[in-house]
């Protein structure tokens, strides 16, 4: 006798649609049962392509999604500020629910959703990209060795198309902070389980899209870490990188260091030509993994809803810290 | 044939002995060492005897002799205002080793003393002299990736080894509070120099964080990472850290972001040998490179030549090195006071001449 599948509903789609839509049976217990469009429906055309693609119902209906009583769990793709609201819906119902962008990027929407997992029967999972691909979660798990010493500082870079991601995101408008600035935010509020005590940061638009596209800052923690974050949509069409980013972060401690660059375990395949499958690939797996877990009883790792809560005070404080004089010309 | 130039050294240590001796000798056709001096006189013998030079442990002895042309000052920076003042007033050019000064008023001293002689000054920012930053500004003085708007350098060295004099050790006077100011200087000036040759613009606000990381450190921040607005409205930023084990690549990591386009440099990708062992990769050579870019000397060392025998221009003036320095110290002043530190437009400000 099998194990019956677990329906899953996904709402949105942006780039880790591209890649979950890539995977026919991504996990073998695990059957993506419908699949919404993000709250104010601007990835509609790419999401209805991803379902598509997998065979499954789509719908413009995402609190249908969100509420479906087929579906016990429910995973948050998409645009980056649609994930609020798709979020508490579904934590409402008394979903699984794993958020893959920022599931809120400012304390008003963050308390919702706090609101919402706490008065709820529901189970909230988040996590980005960087901290989900296999060297993010080996360096999170080295570095909570003995041996590796006291962290030092933690370096993160995120390099992004400048014309935003092509067909896949409706992004490049965003804040790049709101953004892609998240899935740093949420490495860092995993590496270093302290509070700010120093924020300095620029939020800028130097690349000529109008958009927020820079995002710089340097943030001192209150058990001595310092972090520096660098995150800009300054990549030039030729430059190749993936739409996912060209990512490197470094953790330095007293006796060990960890350098990973997510981007350079993308599986190349050669065929008939030469593709890329995007490094998020791993990552989008592994939160539909975690998603499935946490549904079927298992015990989430760690306290989700508290880190994510650290990593938006984190936004808050930059955007702050980015109005100082000096941050700005 | 010209009369090889007859030069003294003042300060015989790690940087002397892997860098500017070496490329002195390259270049023993245009330059001989005659005198040699070092309150160490084991190091003064060290680097004197195979030029047949003069051993001293006094630097005054060094300037005071008149066959002495060029004086090269390679002491820490806190020693820098005096030889150079000595040197300029016994009229000899001097080629000191970066950073410039420990202060501003010890750089506007300087300069105004090799004016004031009639006397070249160059500071040595070795990595203007390096083949890919040479080939970097090239293309971005060509504009071939537009304004630039965005640029960062990270550097990364390891820490000590057992038996070794490391960096920001209490064995090393990078690591004396009472003569270093700390990575900002003496590895961030580097950073500081190439982000305003690149940007084109002068820093208008600096906010740097600066801490000790590194074993042994008696208190001499050794780990600093700083952002810089420049006028322009470009971004600046450099994070360094020397602290990091055996076996982590040592590099400097460049990225230049333009409106057009984008130049990235990273020395570690320059070493064709990782060695795996178990539980760790090596880079044997990585330190090695990045510490011992002999060409780099060379061509500083050659154009300070060209400059005081054949009458050609420093390719980098005095006034440019005290801009860095000038950056340097912001990040110095920001990472002690816990705030931005806005710089005022130096434009008309005249160098004390």
């Amino acid at each position: 006798m099998t194990a019956p599948t677990l329906a899953v509903g996904v709402i949105g789609g942006g780039r880790h649609g591209a890649a979950l839509a890539d995977h026919q049976a991504p996990l073998p217990d695990v059957r993506i049962a419908r699949w919404a469009a993000s709250p104010g429906g601007a990835d509609v055309p790419f999401v209805r392509e991803f379902a598509a693609r997998i065979q499954v119902p789509f719908s413009r209906e995402w609190e249908a999604v969100a509420r479906d009583p087929e579906l016990r769990a429910i995973l948050v793709l998409g645009e980056a500020g649609s994930a609020t609201a798709a979020a508490e819906a579904a934590l409402g119902a008394g979903k699984a629910v794993f958020c893959a962008i920022p599931a809120a990027t400012r304390m008003e929407e963050m308390n919702r959703l706090t609101g919402a997992a706490s008065g709820g029967r529901g189970v909230f999972l988040a996590g980005g990209t960087v901290r989900l691909s296999p060297g993010g979660r080996a360096a999170l798990a080295l570095i909570g060795t003995d041996g590796f010493g006291p962290v030092h500082s933690v370096f993160a870079s995120m390099r992004l198309p400048i014309a935003g991601n092509g067909d896949r995101l409706t992004s490049a408008q965003r804040p790049v902070l709101d953004d892609a600035g998240w899935d740093l935010l949420d490495f860092v509020a995993a590496a270093v389980p302290a509070q700010a005590s120093r924020v300095h940061a620029h939020l800028d638009a130097l690349f000529g899209s109008g958009a927020m596209d820079t995002a710089v800052s340097i943030i001192r923690f209150e058990n001595d870490v310092i972090a520096t974050i660098d995150v800009a949509r300054c990549l030039p069409a030729s430059f190749g990188a993936s739409a996912d980013g060209d990512v490197e972060v470094e953790v330095i401690g007293g006796r060990e260091a960890v350098r990973i660059e997510p981007g350079a375990t993308a599986v190349r395949v050669h065929a008939a030509g030469t593709a890329v499958r995007p490094w998020i690939d791993a990552p989008v797996i592994s939160m539909l993994s975690e998603l499935a877990a946490a549904a079927t009883g298992g015990t989430p790792a760690g306290d989700r809803v508290a880190e994510v809560r650290r990593a938006v005070e984190l936004m808050e404080a930059i955007r702050a810290a980015s109005a100082r004089p000096g941050a700005r010309t | 044939m010209t009369t090889p130039v007859k030069a003294g050294l003042i300060g015989c240590g790690s940087i002397a002995r892997s860098a500017h001796l070496p490329a002195l000798r390259t270049l023993r056709d245009r330059v001989t060492l005659v005198a040699a001096a070092d309150l160490n006189v084991d190091a003064a013998r060290a680097a004197a005897g195979p030029w047949g030079a003069e051993a001293y442990t006094d630097g005054r002895e060094v300037v005071a002799r008149p066959d002495v042309e060029i004086v090269v000052i390679a002491t820490p920076e806190a020693a820098h205002r005096e030889w150079t003042e000595a040197a300029a007033a016994a009229g000899k050019h001097v080629f000191c080793e970066k950073p410039m000064a420990s202060s501003l008023d010890d750089a506007d001293a300087m300069i105004a003393a090799c004016r004031g002689a009639g006397v070249q000054l160059m500071i040595g920012h070795s990595r203007r002299f390096t083949r890919r930053y040479m080939e970097i500004w090239r293309a971005i003085d060509r504009g071939e990736i537009g304004a630039v708007r965005l640029v960062r350098e990270n550097e990364r060295r390891p820490g000590a080894r057992a038996g070794a004099p490391g960096y920001y050790t209490g064995a090393h006077w990078t690591g004396d509070p009472a003569v270093s100011v700390g990575a900002a200087l003496t590895n961030g000036i580097h950073e500081a120099d190439l982000l305003r040759w690149f940007v084109g613009s002068e820093p208008v606000a600096v906010f740097a964080e600066q801490k000790i990381t590194v074993e042994g450190n008696r208190g001499v921040p050794d780990f600093v990472t700083w952002t810089v607005r420049f006028a322009n409205g470009a971004l600046g930023s450099s994070e360094i850290s020397n602290c990091l084990p055996p076996g982590y690549p040592a590099f400097h990591q460049f990225e230049a972001y333009g409106l057009r386009g984008a130049i990235r440099a990273r020395d570690h990708e320059l070493v064709s040998l990782t060695w795996f062992r178990e539980g760790a990769a090596e880079y044997p050579e990585s330190t090695h490179i990045l510490l011992h870019n002999q060409t780099a000397y060379v061509r500083e060392h050659a154009a300070f030549l060209d400059a005081v025998r054949g009458g050609r221009p420093l390719p980098m003036s005095p006034e440019e090195a005290r801009a860095a320095l000038r950056l340097a110290l912001a990040a110095v002043e920001s990472a002690q006071a816990g705030r931005v530190v806005l710089l005022a437009d130096e434009s008309s400000r005249a160098v004390r001449a």
